[in-house]
């Protein structure tokens, strides 16, 4: 019960993207279509739960016992970036056409403070195992249901007569603005 | 003491994070051709699809796979050079090529037969009745070419006519593609003489709706075969092995179709009626003057007869020794052809 | 009890300005130009020359292939041309050119004979030597309709006498004048089909025309008249097979594909002159209408007479014309100029005033939903128009885009006078092309 509790909190009161502002980049990069959200759903969703669990490891089995927690945003950095790489790769062997789609969006992931902020806030609340993986596998659905909502919106918005001077990025960023508003009132769901 | 840990810890994590990284990258490699980085790098990287490819990566893959080196019209022979270097194969020299709007019938000259209310494309409107244009083969105006140029090459006339600046063009070709009266040819850059009509309907038909459109005459190909060809009603210009840029030729095309970028640059010749006038007046002082020069030919060949046959009279009249002598005629000096 | 579909408009139907002139017969033109391609499918190939004495009826085109029918000389005299000559729909095409000999004289035409005498196959070979093409406006060969595939089989056909374009009545005083001819035709056409069903069409507000072709069925067995609620597009195939049989012609497919076959009015009379007196399709019913007329009439005009002489026969242009339509408002085309000839398939002349016509002017759509509820096929016609003017073709083919059939209900209805079925017949053009250019593609990278 907990545990779905959790996975709520995660995923709609407290979204990664509309509700704690993690990951915009790519929000606003990848949402054009929802074939390229879709993708970059998965790749994060992959990237997340398995950086937050080696991270997690790390610091209950590295840094905490030898109370170097201070180091905890250096060493988490270096492991979210090889995982990156690895992913990068992994995915350039056997999707090509999504390396393809995904592009410069796949490193952008390394500095993606969304990967970086679940995996602090899972050390931060002392969550134990199970607990984490819940937390970084909804976490990582929240940002895919953001984006999702994002890129049809996006979508439909190329047919809208929009001024010239608003077209693109900048009605694009007015809408994320007014989804992050609406997911306002999940607030005390959970 | 407190140092050494941390120092140990994150040296420790960084190893091991590069060794697995080094393995995984043994496992996961995809092999690629290190030529292909090369030549992305060489190609003009305008992504233009001249070459048939999607995009200018495109393109290197197919030349490792052994594509023609020859197809990137933009980059012109500084690319093909460099390709056949990374590649190790041979040069070959291209004709480096421009786009050319075959068609000079402004509504000034070719005028509209109604008015077009629509979405303001080419395409749009030639769906509409076969186009607002009297001539059913003529430039409509409402800039499809210059839609897709990204060099900004295509120009309009002031009468709604499109027309390429060649210095601007990379001869990407997109233009030609978005015509939807396929009036635009890719033509050799250094060619100055070229037929601007593309209409195919009999003379007597094209003059009512163009002044300045072709009507088949065949002056054009009787003057040089191998540098003009009529072909369904319209002149063509051969730009291959043998054909030449003819100096006469603008001056003996009556409705003025043939275009000399020798005597008039373009926008002059498709904006300015001074120079059509101009144009008219040295046809007629070229018209005269072989017209003078066949008089005076015909008028020799005559004198050089009536020479021979009175020397054959005299002949006659004061007898050789043996037979007489066949008088032979001088060969008739016919008029050349294709006068009118 | 009147039947109906889902959709449509009503718009001023103005019919009556033509609706109480009773046919008359124009004369003969002093030059006939007849077009060889006036029908859907491959044009006629001339088979006369310069200078050849022709006489009325004489075959000047003969059919290319199969969907293709020939054509015949209106008019006797002698051919004066044969070459590029304007087209209604705006291009140049093949034209022979006929200068009368003021004889107007009848070639020898095959005997004549009873529809009961003949057979089917008998039947449509006399339709096809006639030259007879669907004269709703279509113009697709009949022969063709009436050789469906033997796996499809016919149970009903379809008399369309809907007529629901505004201001055209050609079809309305053909019945009234003449029902018997009319009938005569539609069950010699239901002979060659075999089908057990005849079901004539007629919308309510013709109420004499019903009455005419009800007394003419009245003895004609197997044949029966349904009424139709008074709406456009119900002339439109789909829609009236949809609304008296109930019945749904699939996407892409023809309403043979659900058993039935679909016929026009005038159509029927043609094909009766054709099977009892052998005689070919050289004339039709056109109504000559508008508020640009001064007096709109329905008149029986050779084909290859000049746009303008019809004009002439309703008393000229009654002011400056604004625009000159073959056919009716919603789906006619407009031409260039009223010299142009007219074809097979010209059943209306309309002339509309300038102050008529609306301004290109067009605004964002207001997705105010009258277009879809308008849509006779129940598209989504306010998407489609925004996607085709942002050249999205990809998702305007996954709306169907291709199973419009152009009616405009779509058009008029919108408050923001978007020109979606320009925008419709773009896309369309657009999704030709990329798919002939991915065929292209595809056999490339198969070598």
């Amino acid at each position: 019960m907990e545990l779905l509790i959790l996975a709520i909190n995660a995923i709609l009161v407290g979204n990664l993207v509309l509700a704690k502002f993690l990951g915009i980049c790519p929000f606003l990069g990848v949402s054009k279509k929802i074939s390229t959200a879709l993708g970059m759903t998965m790749a994060v969703a992959f990237v997340m739960v398995l950086a937050s669990t080696v991270t997690w490891l790390i610091h209950v089995g590295l840094l905490k016992p030898f109370g170097i927690g201070y180091l905890r945003t250096i060493a988490f950095i270096l492991v979210i970036a090889s995982l990156v790489q690895l992913t990068e790769m992994a995915i350039q062997k056997f999707s090509p056409s999504l390396y393809e789609a995904l592009g410069i969006f796949l490193p952008l992931i390394t500095t993606n403070c969304a990967i970086l902020g679940v995996a602090v806030m899972n050390v931060d609340e002392s969550r134990s195992f199970l607990p984490m993986l819940v937390y970084s596998f909804a976490a990582s659905l929240g940002f895919g249901l953001a984006l999702l909502l994002f890129a049809g919106i996006r979508e439909r918005l190329e047919t809208a007569a929009i001024p010239s001077a608003f077209k693109g990025a900048a009605a694009a960023l007015v809408v994320a603005g007014i989804l992050s508003l609406a997911f306002m009132g999940f607030t005390g769901l959970v | 003491m407190s140092l050494l840990v941390p120092i140990l810890v994150l040296s420790g994590l960084g190893a091991a994070m590069g060794v697995g990284l080094a393995v995984a990258a043994k496992f996961l490699s995809v092999a690629e051709d290190p030529r292909v980085e090369a030549l992305v790098d060489i190609l003009p990287g305008a992504n233009c699809g001249a070459c048939g490819y999607p995009g200018c990566s495109g393109y290197a893959k197919g030349l490792v796979a052994g594509e023609d080196v020859t197809l990137c019209s933009p980059g012109g022979n500084a690319t093909v050079k460099d390709i056949a270097a990374i590649l190790g194969v041979e040069a070959v020299t291209v004709v480096e090529k421009v786009a050319l709007v075959k068609c000079a019938g402004g509504r000034n000259v070719a005028p509209d037969r109604s008015l077009y209310v629509g979405p303001q494309t080419c395409r749009a409107a030639v769906l509409v009745g076969f186009g607002n244009k009297e001539c059913r083969w003529g430039c409509i105006g409402l800039g499809d070419c210059a839609e897709v140029c990204e060099d900004d090459a295509v120009e309009f006339t002031a009468d709604g006519l499109a027309y390429v600046v060649a210095d601007a063009c990379i001869a990407c070709a997109r233009c030609v593609k978005a015509c939807p009266r396929d009036l635009i040819e890719m033509v050799p850059k250094d060619r100055k003489v070229h037929v601007l009509c593309s209409s195919h309907d009999p003379g007597k038909i094209t003059k009512n709706v163009c002044q300045v459109g072709c009507i088949a005459c065949k002056l054009c190909s009787r003057r040089d075969g191998k540098s003009f060809v009529i072909e369904d009603n319209n002149a063509t210009v051969l730009y291959g092995e043998g054909s030449r840029d003819v100096p006469t030729a603008a001056l003996i095309c009556t409705p003025g179709a043939v275009w000399d970028a020798n005597m008039y640059d373009q926008v002059t010749w498709l904006t300015d009626p001074e120079a059509r006038v101009h144009l008219k007046e040295q046809q007629a002082e070229f018209k005269a003057a072989e017209r003078a020069e066949r008089a005076a030919k015909k008028k020799k060949a005559a004198e050089a007869k009536k020479a021979k046959e009175a020397a054959a009279d005299k002949a006659e009249a004061e007898p050789a020794v043996g037979k007489p002598e066949k008088t032979e005629e001088a060969p008739d000096q016919e008029p050349e052809k294709g006068a009118e | 009890m009147s039947v109906s579909f889902r959709g449509g408009i009503h718009p001023r139907y103005a019919k009556e300005l033509a609706s109480d002139a009773a046919i008359e017969h124009l004369p003969p033109p002093d030059r006939a130009i007849v077009h060889l391609s006036q029908h859907i499918g491959a044009p006629a190939t001339a088979v006369v020359k310069k200078k050849q004495e022709v006489k009325k009826g004489d075959v000047v085109g003969e059919a290319a292939g199969f969907v293709s029918v020939p054509v015949h000389a209106p008019i006797s005299g002698k051919v004066t041309d044969v070459g590029l000559y304007p087209h209604p729909f705006g291009s140049m095409q093949e034209a022979v050119v006929i200068e009368s000999d003021g004889k107007d004289q009848w070639t020898d035409l095959p005997p004549k004979a009873q529809p009961d005498s003949l057979s089917g196959e008998e039947i449509k070979d006399r339709i096809r030597n006639a030259g007879i093409v669907g004269l709703g406006g279509a113009a697709f060969p009949t022969h063709v309709k009436l050789s469906p595939p033997p796996a499809k089989h016919i149970d009903t056909v379809l008399l369309n006498a809907a007529e629901c374009e505004p201001y055209l009545t050609a079809d309305d005083r053909l019945m009234r004048e003449e029902p018997r001819r009319v009938v005569s035709g539609f069950q010699a056409l239901q002979k060659v089909l075999g089908a057990a069903n005849a079901v004539i069409c007629i919308e309510e507000n013709k109420p004499e025309a019903i009455g005419a072709i009800e007394k003419a069925v009245s003895k004609a067995k197997g044949v029966r008249v349904a009424t139709l609620h008074v709406k456009y597009p119900q002339g439109g195939e789909k829609q009236l097979i949809d609304a008296v049989l109930s019945r749904e012609v699939p996407t892409g497919g023809l309403p043979m594909d659900c058993g039935v076959v679909v016929q026009n009015v005038a159509t029927c009379a043609a094909v009766d002159d054709a099977v009892r007196f052998g005689k070919p399709l050289i004339s039709r019913v056109t109504t000559v209408t508008g508020e640009g007329v001064a007096n709109p009439v329905n008149v029986v005009g050779r084909m290859g007479t000049p746009v303008q002489t019809f004009i002439d026969a309703a008393g000229g242009f009654q002011g400056t014309p604004g625009r000159v339509i073959l056919g009716g408002p919603m789906m006619g085309g407009a031409i260039h100029k009223t010299d142009i000839p007219v074809i097979k398939s010209t059943g209306g002349v309309l002339v509309l005033t300038p102050e008529q016509l609306p301004s290109g002017d067009f605004e964002s759509c207001i997705r105010c939903g009258r277009c879809v509820r308008a849509c006779p096929i129940h598209l989504c016609p306010n998407e489609m128009g925004n996607y085709a003017e942002v050249e999205m073709w990809e998702e305007l083919e996954g709306l169907d885009v291709n199973d419009c059939i152009e009616c405009g209900c779509c058009a008029y209805s919108c408050p923001a006078n978007r020109p979606l079925v320009q925008l419709f017949r773009y896309a369309k053009l657009w999704i030709r092309q990329n798919q002939a250019r991915a065929k292209t593609a595809e056999s490339k990278d198969e070598k």
